[in-house]
């Protein structure tokens, strides 16, 4: 009997979809973990919290100014990216994607003009209408590659909660850079309440990072558990990520710089309440959701299908 | 509604590996270097000195339910009624998404216009009454194409008469080229190689 075989000729497969496209995965997750985070802070309606509120609402728009362009040039017929409009597929999440990009703009401007006008009410209701479109503009990417049914590591409905949760993780660590940043160099001349107010805000963020990862972690080891004990296709991604050629970056880079790594630095409280130790576990988180997006999207290619 | 639906199948029991229809794939539709719409994948089977070769046809298969068709945000990827799922060359804008979410991974873009295709059965020499290119230069008539709902077609009378499998029936793509003898290790994108590891 036959045991083995070995394939001598067949095509080359390629990776039709490359590292723009997880770059703007990358993005638009900063863009959700600003956005919600600006629109908790304006909620809480608290002086304090105004300050993180302008930098989310701020930090939203110029991340998803820079966005669609990593899309455009993705596409191999740039000049027909109008067809996006009139030839509408309801069915394709791209579509869902084309309508949340040209939605959220005018939303999350008006949003940031009534934040930084101090119209706080007005800032609440556009916040939270816009709240769906912004976790929407991210939560698409994660549809995307779930409705792209040829590839085992896309077709799984943990996706769009894996993307929205690590987006939450991104934005929550770059927000917490910038904020460091601005206490130590912009915010110098504020009196003592506002200063320990600032502090106590970091400590909040770097506890709500601590959960966002933690979750996170408990879903791509869903994710793991589910590759390893599935079809072919499906082991053949978990060896690839395990022990083939995506293993450095996903257990190194992913997994262990990214996750467990600022896990243990945020578990000591020495580090955790240092600026250096916060900028270094959230440097590194921010390593580890890029490597995860490069992962998903093109290692998630990597595996043959014929 | 036309009640025709073509299907192709392939009789691997006559296969020789010769890839004339690769050639005369590439001669009837321009196909540039370096991308292919219809190839033959080249299996060996067994150890030294019981040795055989096996041989895969791979085209599209113009699935009943195409992925591709329900991916592609600009409606490029459309399907006739008979079935055939073409690319509207003025249409795509080469996001490339069908390409990435086909189970069979026969899309391409083309690196000439650059726009994504893949292989249509030669619809316009269909169109006309005529054969696909490959299944007319097939030298051991191995190809076969036709309405799969006539009773008195060929291919009607081989998928009946046959046992014939499609490729990953698991997707639920319901693929529209229907093998005759294909063996689960030529089918399998790596060999059987993986199939052995997880079961051994």
């Amino acid at each position: 009997m036959e045991e083995s075989a070995r394939v001598i000729y067949n095509v080359p497969f390629v990776i039709p979809i490359g590292y723009l496209i997880a770059i703007y995965f990358y993005i638009t997750g900063l863009h959700m973990g600003f956005y919600t985070t600006s629109v908790v802070a304006t909620l809480l309606n608290k002086q304090e919290w105004k300050p993180i509120g302008k930098i989310g609402a701020v930090g939203a728009l110029i991340v998803l100014a820079v966005a669609p362009i990593f899309l455009l040039v993705d596409l191999t017929q740039m000049a027909r990216f109008w067809h996006l409009f009139p030839y509408i597929n309801l069915r394709s999440p791209i579509t869902w994607g084309t309508f949340f990009l040209t939605a959220y703009p005018p939303i999350g401007l008006i949003y940031a003009w009534h934040v930084f006008r101090g119209n706080y009410r007005a800032a609440k209701i556009w916040g939270l209408c816009g709240f769906p479109v912004a976790v929407s503009v991210h939560g698409y990417t994660g549809f995307i590659l779930a409705l792209g049914a040829g590839r085992a590591f896309w077709n799984t409905s943990l996706n769009p909660i894996l993307f929205l949760v690590s987006a939450m993780v991104s934005g929550l660590a770059l927000i917490i850079i910038i904020i460091n940043i601005r206490y130590y160099y912009f915010a110098k001349n504020e009196d003592a309440a506002q200063k320990a107010a600032d502090l106590g805000i970091i400590n909040t963020l770097v506890r709500m990072l601590y959960l966002f990862i933690i979750i996170e972690l408990f879903l791509m080891g869903c994710d793991l558990a589910v590759l390893a004990n599935s079809k072919a296709e499906e082991y053949q991604t978990y060896l690839l990520l395990t022990r083939g050629s995506w293993a450095p970056m996903f257990l190194g880079v992913e997994l262990t710089l990214g996750g467990v790594i600022p896990l243990i630095l945020l578990s000591i409280k020495r580090i955790r309440l240092h600026p250096v130790g916060q900028g270094i576990a959230c440097l590194f988180i921010l390593c580890g959701i890029l490597a995860m997006r490069i992962i998903i999207v093109v290692g998630g290619q990597s595996v043959m299908l014929h | 509604m036309t009640n025709v639906r073509y299907g192709f199948v392939i009789d691997l029991r006559k296969c020789i590996g010769c890839h004339t229809c690769s050639i005369a794939c590439k001669r009837e539709n321009a196909v540039p270097l370096g991308v292919w719409r219809s190839w033959v994948k080249q299996v060996e089977k067994g150890s030294y000195p019981y040795i055989r070769k096996s041989f895969l046809p791979i085209l599209c298969n113009n699935c009943e339910s195409p992925i591709c068709v329900t991916v592609c945000p600009v409606k490029a990827s459309y399907q006739r009624q008979d079935g055939l799922v073409l690319v509207d060359p003025h249409r795509c804008i080469g996001c490339r998404y069908c390409m990435a979410a086909c189970p069979y991974d026969v899309r391409f873009i083309n690196p000439i216009t650059p726009i994504v295709q893949k292989c249509d059965w030669c619809v316009h020499r269909l169109d006309r009454g005529l054969k696909p290119a490959c299944v007319e230069a097939c030298p051991t008539n191995a190809r076969y194409i036709g309405n799969t709902h006539d009773p008195q077609s060929e291919v009607f009378r081989l998928i009946q008469s046959n046992p014939v499998i499609v490729m990953k029936p698991e997707m639920n793509t319901r693929p529209m080229v229907y093998y005759i003898n294909a063996d689960q290790l030529t089918m399998d994108a790596r060999g059987g190689a993986l199939w052995k590891r997880v079961h051994e």
